[in-house]
Formats: structure tokens, C-alpha cells, sequence
């Protein structure tokens, strides 16, 4: 009987603020953990943002370097926002920023025979594609992207032409 | 007497913890876990962050060679002023830097927008070399682009990407 009326008294005032310091204290522990986790994702998810723009640049590069022919942008101190160039099998190509944010790689001859390789996307969310050419054999560019969270990210590269010889300066 | 005393001992070992104990081993716990995970979260972070710059740089490092190599063919480049400089080379930090796309990139992957470009002399070092190859028609030329991140110390270079060519003297 004894035993039952201390059981149902209930808490102290004391109980009930050691009970919350200790709820504040694990509750401490438990936002630590989140902010951590949410900062080790904001960095994955940016490695993966970065990744895909060094991709991009693989690519623009392998293309470029064995091109034969630069057509557009010309030899100038400007910047520009599209390469046409012919490739080493002497096919028409363009990298181009189109209206949804993508940058891609258009292969004329591939396109107008139906090719699916004929239009590649090289980058998504991609908000700037800037091309210089201040040599006749120097391509100069940088891709700026945009991800969900609205954080931009750029990559900067450069490609030296290795098979311009005979065809340039024009 | 026995039975009383075993019925206490009985009574002791299952009336539990008492408030003062589980806040103790709250207190021990946090004392020890929070510290344990900071260092296995910020490590972890810091390798994301290296992953995550480790695209930039390279690229940034072959957007120079690429540039230098192009200067070399047009005859604008002399090689024998990067053959001193100590192991690693001359510094040609401030002439990276002076390029706008470069200093964008930098600027992005170090998350401080609108800066000059200037601050990043101690955050990161562009070093070039150039020596003579066992083949005398043959130049070397190495790029070192070294690089920490904001949270370490303006001068220790935690990262570094090394890049070579062999360049065809004219």
C-alpha cells in the first residue's frame, strides 16, 4: 500500500529539470549529429556537381584537340558562347548552350542522317559556356553550372590544337 | 537476520539507477561521443573537400600547360627562364591568378564570391619548372599546382597535382 502511493506521486520539480537537462543534452548530441550529416551530403552532392563538369571538360577536350578546322569563334581577344570546328573526320561540330540549360555537342553529319550520337548532352544545368580563342590553335573556355540549391560551380580549361597546322591562321 | 539481510541486497540490486547516475553517464557519454564524432566527420569532410577541388585544380593545372605549350609553339615562351627556381620551380602564382575564369573557378570552390583575386596567393601556388631530358631535342617541363583549404593554415599546402610535358624544342 505503502509501495503504491510512492509509485503514483508523480515527479518532483528537480526530477523534472534534471529529466530535461538530460533530453537537452541528447537532443544536443542528436542536432550535432544532423549538422554534420547534412554538411557531409552538401559536400558529396557538390563532388558529384564537380565530377560531371570535369567529365564535360574530358570531353570538350578530346573533341577539340584533334579537330582540323576551328570556323567560329575567330582569333580575337572577345569571348564567345559556341565552338563550330571540324572534327579529324573532317564532321561538322558545335558545342552550344541551348534554351533548357544543357550544353551540347551537335555532329551535323550524324544529326541530319538521324544518328542518336548525333546531339550529346555534355552538361546539365550548365548557366554559362564562355569560349576565347587567342591564338589560331588555343581554345580557352570555362562551364559554369547550377545546382539545386542554386550554388554554382566552374570549371576552367583550355585545349591546345594539335592538328590546325594547314589549315591555319585563315 | 540472513533472510532480512538477503531481502535487502534483493531490494538494492533492483531498485535500478538513481537520477544522479543516469546523469552521469549521460554527461560521460557526451564528454566522449561528441569529440569522436567531430573527428571522424571532419575527417571525413576534408577528404570530400579534396575530392571535390581535385577536378577544379587539374583542370585549372592543364588549362596553364595547355596555354604555355601554345606559347612555346608561336615563340613566346622562354623555357630557360623556368630552368632555375629551386626544386619545384618558379612561382607563377600571380600570373595564373590574373585570369578571370581561373580566379572564378578558385573563387567557387573556395565559397567566398566577390573577392579579389589576390587573396588566394596564400591559399594556393602555381610552381613551373622546365629541365633537359635525357633526349636533347626534348624539354620537360613540370607544373605544380599546390592548394589547401580555409581551414588550414594560410601557408601549408595540404594538396597538390603535378602535371608534365615533354615539349619538341624549336
Amino acid at each position: 500500500m505503502k509501495h503504491q502511493s510512492r509509485s503514483n506521486r508523480g515527479v518532483t520539480i528537480v526530477e523534472a529539470c534534471i529529466y530535461a537537462v538530460i533530453f537537452a543534452i541528447f537532443m544536443g548530441i542528436a542536432t550535432g549529429a544532423f549538422f554534420w550529416m547534412r554538411k557531409s551530403l552538401d559536400a558529396t552532392q557538390k563532388i558529384g556537381n564537380l565530377q560531371d563538369l570535369r567529365l564535360a571538360s574530358i570531353y570538350v577536350n578530346n573533341e577539340l584537340s584533334y579537330g582540323n578546322r576551328i570556323l567560329f569563334p575567330p582569333v580575337s581577344n572577345d569571348k564567345y558562347h559556341q565552338v563550330l570546328f571540324k572534327n579529324d573526320r573532317n564532321e561538322l561540330l558545335v558545342f552550344f548552350l541551348d534554351k533548357d540549360m544543357r550544353l551540347n555537342l551537335l555532329n551535323y553529319e550524324k544529326y541530319k542522317s538521324n544518328d542518336p550520337r548525333g546531339l550529346i548532352i555534355i552538361a546539365n544545368n550548365a548557366i554559362e559556356f564562355t569560349v576565347e580563342r587567342p591564338d589560331a590553335h588555343l581554345i580557352k573556355y570555362f562551364v559554369r553550372i547550377r545546382d539545386e540549391d542554386n550554388k554554382e560551380n566552374v570549371i576552367a580549361n583550355a585545349v591546345k590544337m594539335r592538328n590546325t597546322e594547314t589549315n591555319e591562321p585563315w | 537476520m540472513i533472510a532480512n539481510y538477503k531481502s535487502l541486497t534483493n531490494m538494492k540490486t533492483r531498485q535500478g539507477m538513481s537520477l544522479l547516475e543516469v546523469l552521469l553517464a549521460t554527461v560521460i557519454f557526451t564528454l566522449a561521443f561528441i569529440p569522436l564524432m567531430r573527428l571522424f566527420s571532419e575527417t571525413g569532410l576534408s577528404q570530400q573537400r579534396m575530392l571535390r577541388d581535385f577536378p577544379v585544380t587539374l583542370s585549372i593545372a592543364e588549362r596553364v600547360l595547355m596555354t604555355i605549350e601554345n606559347e612555346i609553339d608561336e615563340g613566346r615562351f622562354d623555357v630557360a627562364m623556368f630552368a632555375g627556381g629551386g626544386d619545384k620551380g618558379v612561382d607563377i602564382t600571380e600570373a595564373v591568378l590574373e585570369n578571370n575564369e581561373v580566379s572564378m573557378a578558385l573563387d567557387k570552390f573556395y565559397g567566398q564570391d566577390n573577392m579579389d583575386a589576390t587573396q588566394y596567393l596564400a591559399r594556393c601556388k602555381v610552381l613551373l619548372s622546365s629541365k633537359p631530358t635525357a633526349d636533347p631535342n626534348l624539354i620537360e617541363l613540370k607544373l605544380n599546382f599546390y592548394w589547401n583549404d580555409r581551414n588550414y593554415e594560410k601557408n601549408k599546402f595540404t594538396h597538390n597535382v603535378e602535371l608534365q610535358l615533354l615539349k619538341r624544342k624549336e
